[in-house]
């Protein structure tokens, strides 16, 4: 029983991690000159990847 | 010693991580194209496979064995793989845009390599030590760095070639890689 609440405990954590890293990734801003940077991956067969072009074409033309 | 570098040897060249494993081929078709892109890319997955595999190495045998949940090993080294990455892009963003200018655009992509994730779980299942762990750790990636500038170079060479039209790109590309494979393989034996 204690593992399984240290295991749900440490899940959190590791999320709650992420997600701070992440949301702090965000709001730092890009250094000037890289605004435009693109990903130059070229696409595999997987078009759900958030890298893959189709995806930057939905956000674009959403 | 020469166990080390033995390891190093059939972790870059006898048991290379694309051409045996098939671990890492989104990059090794997507980021293959110019040999610049193929440089960036491999220097940023040693950089992520080292910081991760030593994070992952302490997280597993400090915490998940001490508190006896080893069964978390795989969301854990996910979400520390992908913590990581976030880290890191924030970091060269805020202290380096030289770096960032010739890495950043790369880290993303690097989330969804799963070599990442096969380092990290290969250093648990194989129960190696702190410096094998290192050693491998530094091999495996170093081996996709190599793979994937040849295999640019036989891109770039490609793209002037003249190829048939139903051939050009990715097929052409895709039999160039199984010779890559098969030359690779002639080192079996090596060590």
């Amino acid at each position: 029983m204690n593992n399984l609440i240290y295991a749900v405990i440490f899940a959190l954590v590791m999320g709650g991690m992420y997600a701070a890293l992440y949301a702090l990734n965000h709001r730092t801003p890009v250094p000037e000159g890289c605004e435009n940077l693109k990903e130059e991956c070229e696409g595999c067969t997987i078009s759900n990847c958030g890298n893959h072009p189709s995806q930057s074409k939905i956000i674009e033309g959403e | 010693m020469a166990d080390l570098f033995s390891m190093a040897i059939a972790a870059i060249l006898i048991n290379n991580i694309i051409l045996t494993k098939f671990f890492g081929m989104c990059p090794f078709l997507g980021v293959s194209k110019k040999t610049s892109s193929a440089i960036g890319m491999g220097a940023a997955v040693i950089f992520v496979i080292m910081g991760a595999s030593i994070i992952t190495y302490f997280l597993y045998h400090g915490v998940l064995v001490t508190l006896g949940i080893e069964y978390m090993q795989l969301i854990t080294f996910i979400l520390v793989i992908a913590s990581f990455v976030q880290f890191t892009e924030m970091f060269i963003k805020k202290f380096s845009p030289a770096l960032y200018k010739s890495l950043g655009i790369y880290l993303p992509l690097i989330t969804t390599n799963c070599a990442v994730l096969y380092v990290a779980k290969d250093n648990i299942t194989q129960n190696y030590s702190f410096i094998e762990m290192l050693v491998n750790s530094f091999s495996v990636p170093l081996g996709f760095l190599l793979v994937l500038y040849i295999f640019s170079c036989m891109r770039e060479r490609l793209d002037i070639a003249s190829t048939p039209n139903a051939w050009k790109g990715n097929p052409v590309a895709l039999v160039a890689a199984a010779l890559m494979a098969l030359a690779f393989s002639g080192f079996a034996g090596l060590v």
